[in-house]
């Protein structure tokens, strides 16, 4: 097992890996590679437009690659050449981006109840997510090539959980705010974080990487475990950043403790409000953070390495930024 | 607009396959739910879910998740798809009544994806009742669709002991495709409304049919019923085959009714299609047929997202005169006797080929 990791070039592997199952340009190759001969004729323009370009513009307002890249990293400590595994790790940026689209949207009873002015309409970004969540399994299942039958049926079903978990989240915490208006107490939040919110896990990652590497089926739970934990600091990171930039910008996934986006009282209920509040948060985040440490130090160095490696640079750093920002205000 | 849904239309079916549709039916109505109850029973859901009973509220989960999926098995569909691995696995010689989940699966499937349909197309109505969304609203009932399709990787995953491997990979990899070129072909349904595109091929049409309805309608029962009977590829090719050429007759008479429906049991809004300004084969055909002020008129209409009667009727007129509509119908009965061709070829007793052929005829005559 290697000892070291290059994350950017983790980085520069996960989008070349992207960029080969999902062209920038729709093409008829591309869809007979993925779709299977077609019968009639594609119309182009209209795949471009209503998917790749939303997709695209998506994909590059989120830079980071974190569960591609933390499953490649997982895979490399175990001597597996991550590069074999492109389709596998656009498969995990893919069910990632498609949690993160329909934030702007409000849960109105018609399509014009739910939808802001001048926003793509809800039926097309719903779609593109639609089809972007079930493109990941079935590049996992038809393309994971370097993969056996059983593991490769084995992640497909692993990724259509974390859809169901996700959507099921979702539909849990819109309708409790909407029939309830109540908030969810700190235990609760905590685990709608780790059970439901699928972008808040970065449990596929690790999933992937032991689909990909059979020695590293033996610390699964305990992989699985820490990179759960590692998702939920991480989260709540990046949600104090959300809330302390853009006043207008949405909270991946589009729910909070205190409700949807549109919650009209949200703004009032601002728990970031003085920094006790956002002491509390930040100090959730590396409770979980070190949570994930813990659990790693049970495992092989290599294993550890990346896991470390990765807490530093995708938590430790998001931390750090916000506890300076909380402090100064 | 609310109307009453029954099994009327067994009496539409060539009584070779209605008799043994209506022996079935009891039993597709007895796994769908037996598997639902598996799933999703209070008890049970948080631990489908992979969660920990403590932290979430039971009740309220249940009123968000399963309640809307469990109010569109209620409205009584004809189960159309359940039967379909029924006869497949019979026709094979297994026995459907090992086999509950697999034939549950078809119909959830399709459950879930009326709820996503739904909400893509902003419908007000499903058989009669208000739609989901109507009921809980866009975003919800966009999460539950998609959660009861994606629960269907555990419907099977469940069975993967008594599957064995490679049935259980192969079923998992047909569900994984459906579901992803749907996605593609409604991409191109609901783009073309969105960038008001008037130019499209009837071609173009044909293929985003071919992806997207035409899946869930017949040609992923049919997969699901050979690959669980565990017949050859080439088998499950030809099922295949035959499940396409019905799926899109079946979406151009859909679409035809959608206009010109010939029975007060239709249970949509009539010629929704045309409030919703959907490029359907039929107006695709019109558009490239009618000229100058008459077809300024048809965009117009289509255009103008509007509910006045008066107005629709013109429209429709407009698909009748150029030929549009009667075109259509020569196109589905083409696509008709293909599937009755495919049909001939299949490996299976000749009783379950004619069953499969009236499906085909009845599909493609039915009037609701």
């Amino acid at each position: 097992m290697s000892a070291v990791i290059d994350f950017s070039e983790l980085q520069l592997l996960s989008n070349r890996a992207f960029a080969r199952w999902v062209p920038r340009v729709a093409t008829n190759e591309w869809l007979r590679e993925v779709s299977g001969e077609s019968r009639f004729v594609w119309d182009l323009d209209a795949i471009q437009a209503g998917f790749l370009d939303p997709l695209y513009e998506i994909f590059n307002r989120h830079p980071e690659r974190w569960r591609p890249l933390l499953a490649a990293g997982l895979m490399q400590a175990a001597d597996i050449d991550a590069a074999s595994q492109d389709a596998v790790l656009a498969a995990l940026e893919l069910q990632f981006l498609s949690s993160t689209m329909l934030t702007r949207f409000r849960n109105g009873r018609t399509a014009a109840e739910a939808q802001s002015a001048g926003e793509i309409p809800l039926a097309v970004i719903a779609t593109v997510s639609y089809t972007a969540r079930q493109y990941a399994p079935t590049l996992v299942i038809r393309h994971a090539a370097s993969l056996s039958q059983d593991a490769k049926t084995w992640l497909a079903c692993r990724f259509g959980r974390v859809t169901v978990q996700g959507t099921a989240g979702a539909a849990y915490n819109l309708f409790r705010w909407e029939t309830k208006k109540s908030l969810m107490d700190e235990n609760s939040y905590l685990a709608y974080l780790r059970y439901f919110v699928s972008s808040a896990s970065f449990v596929l990652s690790a999933d992937c990487a032991i689909a990909a590497a059979a020695p590293i089926s033996t610390y699964a739970a305990r992989l699985q475990d820490a990179s759960a934990s590692a998702g939920i600091a991480y989260h709540l990171a990046a949600e104090c950043e959300t809330w302390r930039g853009d006043e207008g910008a949405s909270l991946e996934p589009g729910h909070f403790l205190m409700g949807p986006n549109h919650a009209p009282d949200r703004r009032d209920a601002d728990p970031f409000d003085g920094s006790e509040n956002i002491g509390r948060w930040l100090a959730l985040a590396k409770a979980e953070r070190d949570k994930a440490e813990q659990l790693a130090e049970g495992m092989p160095r290599p294993l550890q390495n990346v896991l470390v490696q990765f807490l530093e640079s995708a938590v430790d750093a998001k931390l750090k930024i916000e506890r300076e920002a909380a402090s100064a205000k | 607009m609310r109307s009453e849904f029954s099994t009327d239309f067994v009496r539409d079916m060539d009584p070779v396959l209605g008799e043994h549709y209506t022996q079935w039916l009891p039993y597709c109505q007895e796994s769908i739910a037996a598997t639902v109850d598996e799933l999703a029973h209070p008890d049970a859901f948080p631990g489908t879910l992979g969660i920990d009973n403590g932290h979430v509220d039971r009740d309220l989960l249940h009123s968000a998740c399963v309640a809307p999926f469990r109010s569109y098995l209620r409205r009584s569909g004809k189960m159309l798809r359940p039967y379909l691995v029924c006869l497949c696995l019979e026709a094979y010689g297994r026995d459907p009544r090992t086999r509950p989940r697999e034939i549950a699966l078809a119909e959830i499937i399709h459950s879930s994806s009326l709820i996503l349909d739904d909400v893509a197309d902003d419908s007000t109505y499903r058989r009669g009742d208000l739609t989901a969304h109507q009921q809980v609203g866009m975003l919800v009932a966009g999460a539950v669709g998609s959660e009861w399709l994606n629960l269907g990787f555990e419907v099977v995953w469940r069975d993967r002991e008594s599957l064995g491997s490679r049935i259980t990979s192969r079923l998992i990899e047909e569900l994984a495709w459906e579901h992803f070129v749907t996605g593609l072909g409604t991409t191109v349904d609901c783009i073309w409304p969105w960038q008001e595109k008037t130019n499209c091929l009837p071609g173009e049409y044909l293929q985003q049919v071919v992806h997207r309805s035409t899946s869930y309608t017949y040609r992923l029962p049919l997969k699901i019923g050979g690959l669980t009977a565990d017949v050859p590829e080439s088998e499950v090719a030809k099922l295949s085959a035959f499940g396409e050429q019905v799926g899109l007759g079946f979406q151009i008479v859909d679409d035809l009714l959608n206009v010109k429906p010939s029975d007060e049991h239709w249970g949509k809004e009539v010629a929704e299609d045309i409030t919703q300004g959907k490029l359907t084969l039929q107006v695709i055909l019109a558009l490239e047929r009618a000229e100058g002020a008459r077809r300024a008129r048809l965009l117009e209409i289509l255009r103008s997202g509007t509910h006045v009667r008066s107005e629709l009727q013109e429209a429709v007129g407009v698909l009748e005169e150029t030929g549009a509509l009667e075109e259509c119908r020569r196109l589905a009965t083409e696509l008709r006797d293909g599937a009755l061709k495919i049909a001939d070829d299949l490996g299976m007793d000749e009783i379950y080929r004619r069953r499969l052929k009236a499906l085909a005829c009845y599909v493609l005559r039915r009037t609701r």
